[in-house]
């Protein structure tokens, strides 16, 4: 027990870092998602093809690699990261990919008959979105979306690779340096407490938007 | 009154619509009629705004048409899921019309009244009949004073039972000085609320009876 409060401090504070990532690329992935799902179904095609070799990398590539290329090799063409906002560059990249690809989804199931009714009540194209297009996507996402919630939170793990110090470091650290699998099993048990704190937030969600079929 | 003059739409090489004329007064009702195919529902769209003809002109007391003085209630009906009765209603008149909250309640209450429709105004869609789901669509198009309303198919996705009903509606409509533009395969209900019958053709042979 005296162990485990020993290194609690150091696995609490690589949990920050795990945390910081999440959140932030959260925050930022999700609405830029959006924009690049309603860019891949643009009429102008140039943009749509940019938007679409875009997701194609993200999605055809490793996030190591990426993770690898923003802050090592980037550098050698003078663009230069710190180590964190190299992780979150790739995070928000990456993600934003997979979200754009998950609403790109949502909005093709929206029976076109709503855009056409909003229409002739003269609804803008910015209030069919706000009103009556983007809720009823959120509603039909949210379960792949939880999804890629919870993916997240392991992948945030991949940022030892450029020496930030997350949770998972943390307990590799402790484990080299004291010979012990307790870090280890501590790191799983932190894991696992987020990662259910995750699913009983989506259960919330999907449930305060259940109140329509 | 509505004047509709050598309309003409088609698609992929295909007319679906050829030089097409009719008019419609204010206040009266006309229904379309055809075997499937024949352009009725594109014919709708045109004059919804949810298509453009090739060719042709549309005016309205002599203006140049505007879509937007026109009201839909579609087959389906097409109400917001995510919205009650009463928000589906209250929606345009408050984020077009800019009328207040308050407004916009009371205008959806009287028309939800008028279709007997009040103590479902807080339902959601998927809470109603098909019958009570086309009066929230109704009331959600006039809401937003249309000169013409149109319907397609409104008899379509209802039992056969509620026809009467649906006819009496439009028939109250027509006494309260509505234009109303229907589109209908149902040759009886046609004659009963109609003015005047509008006979689509296939192959362009359009003419009015």
């Amino acid at each position: 027990m005296d162990y485990v409060i020993e290194i609690m401090p150091a696995l609490l504070s690589g949990s920050l870092m795990t945390l910081k990532i999440f959140f932030w690329t959260i925050i930022l992935a999700f609405p830029l998602g959006i924009l690049v799902a309603l860019g891949e179904m643009s009429k102008f095609k140039p943009l749509r093809y940019l938007v679409e070799f875009y997701v194609w990398i993200m999605r055809g590539t490793p996030l190591l690699l990426q993770l690898i290329f923003v802050f090592y090799g980037l550098p050698l063409l003078q663009i230069v990261f710190a180590r964190y906002q190299a992780a979150l560059f790739a995070f928000v990249l990456n993600y934003a990919a997979y979200f754009a690809e998950i609403f790109r989804g949502g909005f093709q199931s929206i029976d076109p008959g709503q855009f056409e009714a909003a229409q002739v009540l003269r609804l803008s194209r910015f209030q069919i979105m706000r009103k009556i297009i983007i809720p009823q996507v959120l509603k039909i996402v949210l379960p792949s979306i939880g999804n890629e919630v919870i993916n997240l939170v392991k992948d945030s793990s991949l940022v030892y690779v450029i020496g930030l110090g997350d949770l998972l470091r943390a307990g590799n650290v402790a484990m080299a340096r004291d010979v012990t699998l307790l870090p280890l099993v501590l790191v799983a048990i932190i894991y696992l407490a987020l990662i259910s704190l995750c699913t009983l937030m989506q259960k919330r969600i999907e449930k305060h938007y259940s109140y329509y079929r | 009154m509505l004047e509709v003059k050598n309309l003409s739409k088609s698609f992929d090489g295909r007319n679906i619509i050829k030089d097409l004329s009719f008019s419609l007064k204010n206040g009266e009702t006309m229904t379309v009629v055809g075997s499937s195919g024949v352009g009725k529902t594109t014919l709708l769209r045109i004059i919804a705004g949810l298509e453009t003809a090739d060719s042709g002109v549309i005016t309205l007391d002599g203006q140049n048409y505007d879509p937007q003085a026109t009201g839909v209630v579609f087959q389906d009906f097409n109400l917001f899921p995510n919205l009650t009765a009463l928000e589906n209603i209250t929606l345009a008149p408050k984020l077009v019309l800019k009328m207040t909250a308050q407004a916009a309640d009371n205008l959806a209450q009287e028309l939800l009244e008028q279709l007997q429709m009040l103590p479902y105004s807080a339902q959601y869609p998927y809470q109603l009949s098909g019958g009570q789901k086309q009066r929230v669509a109704i009331a959600r198009a006039l809401a937003m004073k249309p000169r013409i309303l149109c319907y397609d198919e409104p008899t379509s996705a209802l039992d056969p039972n509620l026809r009467q009903e649906v006819e009496n509606l439009i028939l109250n409509l027509k006494r309260q000085g509505q234009t109303q533009f229907i589109i209908t395969h149902d040759l009886v209900f046609a004659e009963h609320v109609a003015d005047q019958v509008l006979q689509l053709k296939p192959r362009g042979e359009n003419d009015e009876g």
